[in-house]
């Protein structure tokens, strides 16, 4: 399991499967996870599941859509709404690998985590760590079809390319572009919309 | 000659096979700027215990998408992001033509290597290309010593230099002793060099002296000096660079090469003119179907003295004969010779007469 000292808790899981799981949070917690940031549920078993937050969802429900016809909100009444009530934030993460006995990989992990297990946030270390076994995760992205995939690799690849030429490794992020255009070479469309969204982090 | 290894990392490959075949040539995809390949270069391909060398016929532009061709992406994108698109996104096809392919077996560290060593001759030559190599073949430029494999290496006596390949200038060569064992041709489109490599093997010949040659010099490019029509410097001549050893023939009486002077004239007696020489050239005289019987009548009435007779005919001009009939007008009698009264339009009647 990975030292998680420096790691946030942002969450606990709801529910899970191989290649996807979603984990909610209260309206506080969610100052600290974004959209794109690289997070960690760690298994019962030590195992590490390693993700990229693809999507933060806030549901209603039927008071909410009774405040919201109101005239006016008294605050006390948004706070209350925000931090007590038990309605979670919901923060949708993508599987792009998992860590066992020490060994970090870039694969799909042999079980979920279940719910409840803890989600917290990689800090810069766990980040350089592991984007420096390469840029081979990417493909993971490439499965999504609900969601914008330009704008996921936009937000992943700028906190990713900021730690690694931190670490002076300012190649990690020309080998990460180049692996994408070999990915995505044959999808004319969504190659050069991924080029589009990622010419303005140039 | 042992197949030497290039494996050198100064002859990296610049592609490798992607398809085609024996008939069609094989495409192989460029992984280095197409600028560095010329059409003609050489190149060699390892496959399994086989080198199959070959020759570019053709680059051609290709792009995996043609969307990524028809638009400059520097345009769209940032500058590394289009250079990057463009890297992978497009590239140039070669066509190379398989000629030859040598066996070179398996590694030499290989546990293969000692049984196919004991079995194979002692010098392996390459033959004509049967087979293919296998898909991604690494494809390389051909490196002085597979140049020499296939051409020989100069030895300054019948293994002549004729020129040098394009990109490397590594020396091409031709066996001189194995040229003369057969009949060659040198073809090519206007300009491309003809004159000048047949010059260039003329002079290996004889410099060799393996072989006597008798050129038929029609345009008198080979024999006397002359000035290249593409570059306008002058070309020496087999005459000047052999002295004594060519000699220079006239074609008829007072032919000369400007301050050359021809060693003897050639000519041809009339009478060794027969009318099968001139029979040869009906295409080139457009000569009509009748020439074949006035020859004869020709040769049946002057003998073999016909193409003089011939040649002292002049059209139209007629004289009467004793009994005052026109006829063509024949040559002045001389005493002693027979006068033949009789036409080209009559040869029987003229037998007939010579006879009586």
């Amino acid at each position: 399991m990975s030292d998680s000292s420096h790691s946030i808790p942002i969450g606990k899981l709801l529910r899970a499967d191989n290649s996807q799981f979603v984990a909610g949070c209260r309206v506080r917690e969610l100052e600290t996870p974004a959209f794109g940031s690289l997070v960690r549920a760690s298994l019962v078993d030590d195992t590490d599941v390693y993700g990229l937050i693809t999507n933060i969802s806030i549901n209603d429900d039927g008071l909410v859509r009774q405040l919201v016809s109101g005239v006016s909100i008294p605050g006390e009444y948004t706070a209350d709404n925000r931090y007590n009530r038990n309605l979670p934030v919901e923060i949708h993460v993508l599987t792009i690998g998992y860590q066992s006995e020490g060994q970090l990989r870039h694969q799909l992990p042999p079980r979920p985590p279940l719910s409840l297990d803890q989600l917290f946030l990689c800090g810069s270390d766990e980040v350089a760590r592991f984007t420096s076994l390469g840029a081979g995760y990417l493909r993971h992205i490439l499965r999504l079809t609900d969601q914008p995939i330009e704008e996921l690799l936009v937000a992943h690849l700028s906190q990713a390319r900021r730690v690694q030429d931190s670490l002076g490794n300012p190649e990690w992020y020309e080998d990460a572009c180049q692996r994408l255009i070999v990915l995505l070479r044959d999808d004319y469309m969504r190659l050069t919309q991924v080029l589009d969204a990622l010419s303005e982090l140039e | 000659m042992e197949p030497q290894a290039n494996l050198s990392p100064e002859n990296p490959p610049i592609g490798f096979v992607t398809g085609g075949g024996l008939e069609a040539n094989l495409q192989v995809k460029l992984t280095v700027p197409a600028q560095t390949v010329q059409e003609g270069a050489f190149v060699v391909m390892d496959s399994g215990n086989w080198r199959f060398y070959g020759l570019v016929t053709d680059l051609q532009l290709a792009a995996v998408d043609p969307n990524y061709a028809s638009q400059l992406n520097s345009q769209r994108f940032s500058p590394r992001l289009a250079r990057y698109l463009n890297q992978n996104t497009l590239y140039t096809n070669l066509a190379v033509m398989p000629a030859l392919m040598l066996e070179k077996g398996p590694d030499p560290a290989s546990p293969e290597y000692p049984a196919w060593a004991q079995n194979r001759p002692e010098k392996v030559k390459p033959i004509t290309v049967k087979t293919v190599p296998d898909h991604h073949a690494p494809v390389k430029l051909a490196n002085a010593g597979d140049i020499a494999e296939i051409f020989g290496k100069e030895d300054g006596k019948t293994i002549f230099r004729v020129g040098e390949t394009r990109e490397q200038g590594h020396a091409v060569c031709l066996d001189l002793e194995k040229f003369v064992q057969r009949s060659s041709g040198i073809f090519g489109t206007t300009g491309s060099g003809k004159s000048f490599l047949a010059r260039m093997i003329l002079a290996g010949l004889i410099h060799a002296n393996n072989a006597s040659t008798l050129i038929f010099d029609m345009h008198n490019e080979y024999g006397p000096s002359s000035t290249s029509s593409d570059t306008g410097q002058p070309v020496s001549g087999l005459k000047q660079q052999f002295q004594s050893r060519v000699r220079l023939v006239g074609l008829g009486a007072g032919t000369d090469f400007g301050a050359l002077h021809a060693d003897f004239q050639l000519e041809i007696a009339h009478k060794d003119i027969t009318p099968e020489d001139i029979l040869q050239l009906t295409q080139t005289l457009n000569l009509k179907e009748t020439t074949a019987a006035t020859l004869d009548a020709l040769q049946t009435s002057f003998g073999e003295n016909w193409f003089s007779e011939f040649m002292n005919m002049r059209g139209k001009a007629v004289e009467e004969d004793e009994e005052g009939r026109r006829r063509p007008r024949q040559t002045a009698w001389k005493p002693g010779q027979t006068r033949r009264a009789c036409t080209l339009a009559q040869p029987k009647a003229c037998a007939a007469s010579s006879a009586g």
